[in-house]
């Protein structure tokens, strides 16, 4: 199957007594965008936690990123290859931007200095913020260090990019400009996962929209009709809630 | 070497008497030192005029950053060249006072400026006078937020009491060293001591745990 | 006065691996260190000097004792200070740095410690200025320093004022600059890298 990046199924993750992942199952295309929404906990965000490794599930049949099974020890093939923007941007704040964004292709990929810098500054011209390449942290507004967040994982050239709801921690305004950035990324033929809230940047850039409720998919169908018939219940209540 | 419990049954009146002077010495201190430390934080911020403050920010730097030992020195041998003899006790409460009174003024200059200026404003808009405003809606509010400061300060204040011993005066560090010499038994003479400065240690702290939470619920 | 370098440097080291250590919360040892850090708290300085003196036996030497004795006891602040300073690089810093292929040793080098210097300097100086303090109770162990050498003198010339003075000068000099340093320091590149973060 040469065009699947994620082949999971029958995944199960438990914290103590509470299940988070019940069962799922699923598979991810190349070049697909997918949405994952639902009402909040913690299983959307553990789900893509496991698929870039920094939780591991407790058990499952199949769970491959491009045909290499997802664990611990196998880390080390995919560097990189599999970026995530955290809803809190976790920017290293005593790097400025533009080290923030060229430090792991140095260190990590251990490609050379000025490669490395130039790709970044044409990352920075992309979300426009050239002008901010040796401020701090802590001097930029939180859609601008988000979308710093956004181009520091995209400077290790991913394969897939996971987005655990990007926008959830930002003003009203800043939103936009870090859904726009999500959008052109869209459109140049990133494989995304994105959990968020944002259901008319779903219907605008989603492939397939994918509800999570109590550990599963309880649905997973292409963006048109899932909003025409949503098929359960509660996808109906949470649909009739956001918009 | 052992821990003799002979040695403490014959030697326990000393320990007693150091420890009572020592807990007798640490609460004047901690007395005198807060009215010092108030006097000068309060000083501070009624801003009378450039010359009190630089003579009030000397006073807090100089004595914080120069060792006890060194001021009781001072004050002690020092003063007695120009003839100003005092009896050891007052020479070393004088130490002490000074010394802690300067970072007590630190502690409650901290709560000052850490309360919003809008309550200085809203005092003064309702026609206080800066005494006025200080007494009835700052100070109230500064120290509630250093009261775990202060209960710090004043655990270092019981350790102040130490030095005392240096000028002979017969407190719970002195007692350890008149025991050691009489016995050799250091395990005992010296552990014994610190075991009780540890306990009289978390006696201050409870006592300011119960504090903490009596100033809480006063609101 | 040598033993002031020394007995900074022994006790920023046993300090900052003890609190790393503490940081770690492992059962039987983090209760332990508790116990050492409460007596530590506990105990006057001049006392442990006794106790160091007589522990080490050197009956000649104090040196040692005295700088014994102001590495336990500001060791212990210390652990404290770098096991807050620890826990107070935010843990998602480390998942983001997992996350851009950083391995451990990478993340602590890079990411961690810079963060965790920048953090715990104030603190670190602050207790610094107090060893250089607490240097002055070596002399109660007979220990040549500059209060004994005054203590000597001033049985030798009676003139106490004038020397305590001079002492009183030397110790408000070392430790307002060293203050004085530290102010700037903070202000110029702490302030500038990591913003208003000053407490933790």
């Amino acid at each position: 199957m040469d065009n699947v990046m994620i082949e999971a199924q029958n995944l199960k993750k438990s914290f103590g007594s509470l299940i988070v992942l019940d069962d799922l199952s699923f598979k991810l295309y190349k070049n697909e965008k997918l949405v994952v929404c639902g009402p909040s906990g913690c299983g959307k965000s553990t789900l893509i936690r496991c698929i870039c490794g920094l939780e591991t599930v407790d058990s499952a049949t199949k769970f491959n990123f491009l045909g290499h099974q997802i664990k611990k020890e196998n880390l080390n093939k995919y560097k990189g290859k599999i970026g995530i923007v955290f809803q809190s941007f976790n920017l290293f704040p005593h790097l400025t931007a533009i080290n923030n964004v060229t430090l792991s292709p140095i260190k990590v990929l251990k490609r050379p200095k000025e490669e490395v810098i130039q790709e970044s500054e044409a990352l920075f011209e992309m979300v426009g913020l050239k002008k901010k390449m040796d401020s701090y942290p802590h001097q930029l507004s939180g859609g601008q260090q988000q979308r710093i967040a956004i181009i520091r994982s995209l400077a290790m050239k991913p394969e897939l990019m996971l987005f655990d709801e990007p926008t959830s921690s930002l003003d009203p305004e800043l939103i936009k400009d870090v859904l726009n950035t999500l959008k052109d990324l869209a459109k140049s033929g990133m494989t995304m996962i994105v959990i968020t809230h944002e259901m008319k940047f779903a219907e605008e850039v989603a492939d397939r929209i994918a509800f999570f409720f109590e550990g599963k998919f309880t649905e997973i169908r292409p963006a048109k009709e899932f909003f025409k018939n949503p098929e359960t219940i509660e996808c109906k209540k949470f649909l009739d809630h956001v918009l | 070497m052992n821990f003799e419990w002979d040695i403490i049954s014959e030697y326990y009146p000393i320990l007693l008497k150091g420890a009572i002077l020592a807990l007798q010495y640490t609460v004047i201190c901690i007395i005198l030192s807060l009215i010092l430390g108030l006097l000068v934080a309060i000083l501070r911020v009624l801003k009378i005029s450039k010359i009190v403050d630089g003579i009030l920010n000397s006073y807090i730097s100089i004595f914080r950053e120069i060792p006890l030992l060194v001021i009781l020195y001072f004050i002690f041998f020092g003063l007695s060249q120009i003839r100003l003899i005092m009896p050891a006790s007052v020479a070393g409460i004088l130490a002490i006072t000074l010394n802690e009174g300067a970072f007590i003024a630190e502690i409650i200059r901290g709560g000052f400026e850490s309360i919003h200026k809008e309550q200085w404003e809203s005092a003064i808009a309702l026609r206080m006078t800066k005494i006025q405003a200080i007494k009835y809606v700052i100070l109230p509010q500064a120290i509630k937020k250093v009261i775990p400061s202060l209960v710090g300060q004043s655990s270092s204040i019981l350790k102040d009491t130490a030095i005392l011993a240096v000028i002979a005066i017969e407190e719970l560090t002195f007692s350890s060293k008149i025991i050691f010499n009489a016995t050799f038994n250091g395990l005992t003479s010296f552990g014994s001591v610190a075991l009780l400065y540890v306990m009289l240690f978390l006696i201050i702290n409870v006592i300011g745990i119960k504090l903490e939470k009596a100033f809480k619920n006063s609101n | 006065m040598a033993i002031i370098p020394i007995a900074m440097f022994l006790a920023l080291f046993v300090g900052i691996i003890l609190g790393v250590i503490r940081s770690m919360k492992i059962p039987v040892i983090n209760q332990i260190l508790s116990l050492y850090i409460i007596t530590m708290r506990g105990v006057p300085t001049i006392l442990l000097m006794f106790i160091c003196y007589f522990v080490l036996n050197t009956g000649s030497d104090p040196r040692t004792a005295a700088i014994l004795a102001l590495v336990v006891s500001n060791g212990a602040y210390i652990t404290e200070i770098a096991r807050g300073g620890i826990e107070a690089v935010d843990k998602r810093q480390r998942e983001a740095a997992k996350s851009l292929g950083l391995n451990l040793w990478q993340s602590i080098y890079y990411i961690i410690m810079p963060q965790f210097i920048l953090l715990v300097s104030p603190a670190i100086v602050g207790q610094l200025v107090l060893l250089i303090k607490a240097t002055a109770y070596a002399s109660v162990i007979g220990y040549i320093e500059l209060i004994k050498m005054g203590v000597n003198l001033m049985q030798a010339t009676f003139l106490p004022l004038p020397i305590f003075f001079y002492s009183a000068v030397f110790y408000f000099i070392a430790c307002h600059s060293l203050k004085k340093i530290a102010d700037y320091i903070d202000s110029n590149v702490r302030m500038k890298i990591m913003g208003e973060k000053k407490d933790y």
